[in-house]
């Protein structure tokens, strides 16, 4: 991937707000999946065209987030504004796909217990 | 170093009762042999630390030198007194993990604590365990479940009334962790949400969300804080526990620490002392543990001549992010792996080699399927086979849109370094994660050296066995900081104490007459020769074994101890002097001994420990290792206490 492209990816990610994943900080892993997938959208339309600009990227993104937030849909927030699950009714628990679905416990793909 | 292994099977004579899947019981003692000057004595697990001491009392009569240390004026010390560079208090906790805080906070009821912490309190395994902790907490779960679950994983190694204990006193640990304020994740019902992690047969994981270690330390360190009778040492660093012989017995007396921001030598005096020191993963290039552990406890403990046991069996995961493979590197180097889930190969992901040679259907008909420790063998013979760094995990066959929505971390953490895993295979090499052994205790936490307690990942208790179940390892700590406490108060009540205590032993020193262009071609040294050792220890005593390997790993530590140990003392380093790095590489080499002869020492692949020269399972070795104290004759500057032992 050229080097213009990934730093306009960068940048982009950035104004998601989604905080930077580093080895030594664990806490930006529990980014809500909207946000992730919203990141991974854009990676994904930003790969397709890397003419857009930044105006017409994030506006890109904002509308594929949507779309994604009402396709996977697995949760809502309850009257203490808590994230619940509607699948197995768990409260204040991570959001998306089961965390230990293939034996270890992991998010978005990294793994910290096994 | 002249390390006595008792392989307590082989040319031992013992009666065994055991039965599969009931854990391992013997029967008999075991006679007592001499070896090179020192006493040889096989141990069961049954039997318990606490009992041989109790024979050991039985057989040898008071010297004349335990009446000259009790005829010393004593004192009670339930306050502490401050001398600058001395302290006394009733407890001494080294490290602040769950293990050490946990026992902190129900010690400090009867008495003044000091934990002592090498960095930031929070820097700890704990605070990276971010899985759950295990206990059974449903009803439809039992704790035989919960054994039985633990002992297959252990690989039938496992200490029965251990796991026993364990499993049945989870549940109040848990409890008790919520009440002090540790907020787990719930039900709509209002029950804790228990999830299911591999190895289980039940849901029984608590968490909190995806932090459970740092919502567990966070919790205990407020309490800690607000406590008045707890006192917090950070960035102290512990270099050598306080020990002396009264007869036949080892005991314990406190600890010689370093205050790292300081660079002033504190001694502290105590009645009692918990080891919580954590694990040891940095014996090894790439590991999942922060960079305080340097296996600090096991080698303070194997140089007190506390008893150590199944250090060869290290748990590692099989696919971290290889740096070494990202087209830009980090610029620095990463101070814990990432990891790589299971759920990447769970969805298709393949394993090449750096030939792009598909592998694992080599190994086994499951291939990439196949379970984890399976995996981690496949890849640590194709690095060695082919002298390679690293090997490649492929999931980029797999649509785009899946994979960014499943792994966005993975993604994010590779195009950061200029990787698409949508187009590109994801470097991957085994990281060292958890050690399954470490300093032997019995139920209460209780060691061979008296007044010293053991608990967490630094303690081998019996627990794990050859292998760790998943999230059993803050549970261990939790139920055995708890256990401690009682036996730990008695001994502090019925301890006489001296004030002059702290002139017993050698006070270390700093080494500021050395100079400063000194210290830094020793420091520069010390960091490359512990890469070197890191290196030797991947490249001989990693997942899959051989003897040859083995003795070629014996030796390779033993130059380089010589070499760096040389230098040191070439360059002016005394005896006594103390620096960070230094004594961190000294234990180091210590702990790499520990796990290279361990491993030399079974004749049999079992869980964790697999070797070539052995592939297969021996029910006859279906025994802990166990290394005893050695003699100090040919010992090392890395194997002995930095003070000089007391002279009668």
């Amino acid at each position: 991937m050229a080097r213009a492209s990934l730093s306009r990816l960068f940048s982009s990610i950035s104004e998601l707000s989604i905080p930077k994943p580093s080895s030594n900080s664990f806490r930006s892993e529990s980014m809500t999946r909207s946000a992730s997938n919203s990141a991974s959208r854009f990676m994904c339309s930003s790969a397709q065209q890397p003419q857009l600009n930044q105006e017409e990227k994030a506006n890109e993104e904002k509308q594929e987030s949507v779309k994604v937030e009402n396709k996977e849909e697995e949760g809502e927030e309850d009257e203490d504004g808590q994230y619940v699950n509607k699948e197995t009714g768990e409260v204040g628990g991570p959001r998306g796909p089961e965390p230990t679905r293939y034996g270890d416990w992991e998010r978005g793909g990294r793994c910290s217990d096994f | 170093m002249a390390a006595i292994i008792a392989y307590a099977g082989g040319h031992l004579q013992h009666g065994v009762n055991f039965g599969r899947g009931q854990g391992y019981k013997q029967a008999v003692w075991v006679p007592c042999v001499t070896f090179n000057g020192c006493l040889q004595r096989g141990l069961s697990w049954s039997c318990g630390v606490s009992k041989f001491l109790q024979i050991h009392r039985c057989n040898f009569s008071q010297s004349p030198a335990t009446e000259n240390w009790k005829s010393f004026r004593t004192v009670t010390t339930s306050a502490y007194l401050r001398d600058g560079s001395t302290k006394y208090f009733d407890f001494a906790v080294i490290g602040s993990g769950v293990a050490g805080l946990r026992y902190a906070l129900e010690v400090a009821k009867q008495g003044t604590v000091a934990v002592i912490t090498k960095a930031e309190p929070h820097e700890s395994n704990t605070n990276y365990a971010q899985g759950g902790v295990s206990a059974v907490l449903c009803p439809s779960d039992s704790v035989e479940s919960h054994m039985q679950d633990t002992i297959v994983a252990g690989a039938y190694l496992c200490d029965e009334e251990t796991v026993k204990v364990v499993c049945t006193e989870g549940p109040d640990r848990i409890r008790e962790l919520i009440a002090m304020g540790a907020s787990f994740d719930h039900g709509e019902d209002g029950n804790l949400h228990l999830a299911r992690e591999g190895g289980h047969s039940h849901h029984r994981i608590v968490h909190a969300a995806d932090m459970t270690g740092r919502e567990i330390e966070r919790a205990l360190l407020e309490a800690v804080v607000n406590d008045p009778n707890i006192a917090v040492f950070k960035h102290h660093f512990a270099i050598d526990l306080l020990t002396y012989q009264d007869g036949p017995d080892t005991v314990c007396h406190g600890v010689d620490a370093l205050n790292t921001e300081t660079q002033e030598v504190i001694r502290f005096i105590s009645k009692v002392t918990l080891l919580a020191s954590g694990g040891a993963g940095h014996i090894y290039p790439s590991t999942t543990n922060p960079p305080v552990a340097t296996g600090d406890g096991m080698a303070m403990a194997h140089r007190a001549q506390a008893v150590i046991s199944n250090m060869e069996f290290v748990q590692f995961h099989p696919t971290a992010l290889a740096d070494e493979g990202l087209p830009i590197k980090p610029k620095k180097t990463r101070e814990n792996a990432f990891l790589i889930t299971e759920a990447v190969r769970g969805d298709g992901g393949i394993l090449y080699n750096l030939s792009m040679e598909r592998f694992m259907p080599l190994y086994d008909e499951r291939a990439e399927l196949a379970p984890r420790d399976v995996v981690a063998r496949s890849i640590d013979d194709q690095l060695k086979k082919r002298n390679e760094k690293y090997v490649l995990l492929d999931i980029s066959h797999k649509p785009r849109e899946k994979i960014l929505s499943h792994f966005p971390n993975i993604a994010i953490e590779c195009l950061q370094h200029g990787l698409d895993i949508t187009r590109q295979p994801i470097p991957v090499v085994p990281a060292a994660h958890y050690m399954c052994g470490g300093v032997r205790t019995g139920l209460q936490g209780e060691t061979n050296v008296r007044g010293l307690y053991v608990a967490g990942e630094v303690a081998c208790t019996g627990l794990h066995g050859a292998n760790r179940l998943a999230s059993n390892s803050l549970l261990e700590a939790l139920v055995f900081a708890r256990r401690a406490v009682q036996p730990s108060i008695d001994h502090m009540k019925s301890s006489n104490l001296d004030l002059s205590a702290s002139n017993f032993w050698t006070r270390p020193d700093v080494p500021k007459s050395l100079g400063t262009d000194v210290m830094h071609k020793i420091l520069r040294t010390t960091k490359e020769v512990r890469k070197e050792l890191q290196s030797v220890m991947w490249k001989y005593v990693g997942i899959v074994r051989s003897t040859t390997r083995l003795q070629a790993a014996e030796q390779k530590i033993g130059e380089l101890e010589a070499k760096w140990e040389t230098y040191l003392f070439e360059h002016g380093w005394q005896q006594t002097m103390v620096a960070l790095e230094a004594c961190e590489m000294r234990n180091l080499f210590c702990c790499a001994k520990l796990v290279a002869s361990s491993a030399l020492a079974r004749h049999e692949s079992r869980g964790l420990h697999y070797t070539i020269d052995f592939p297969n399972l021996e029910e006859s070795m279906r025994l802990p290792t166990v290394i005893f104290p050695s003699s100090h004759m040919m010992s090392t500057w890395s194997s002995r206490q930095l003070h000089q032992q007391p002279m009668y």
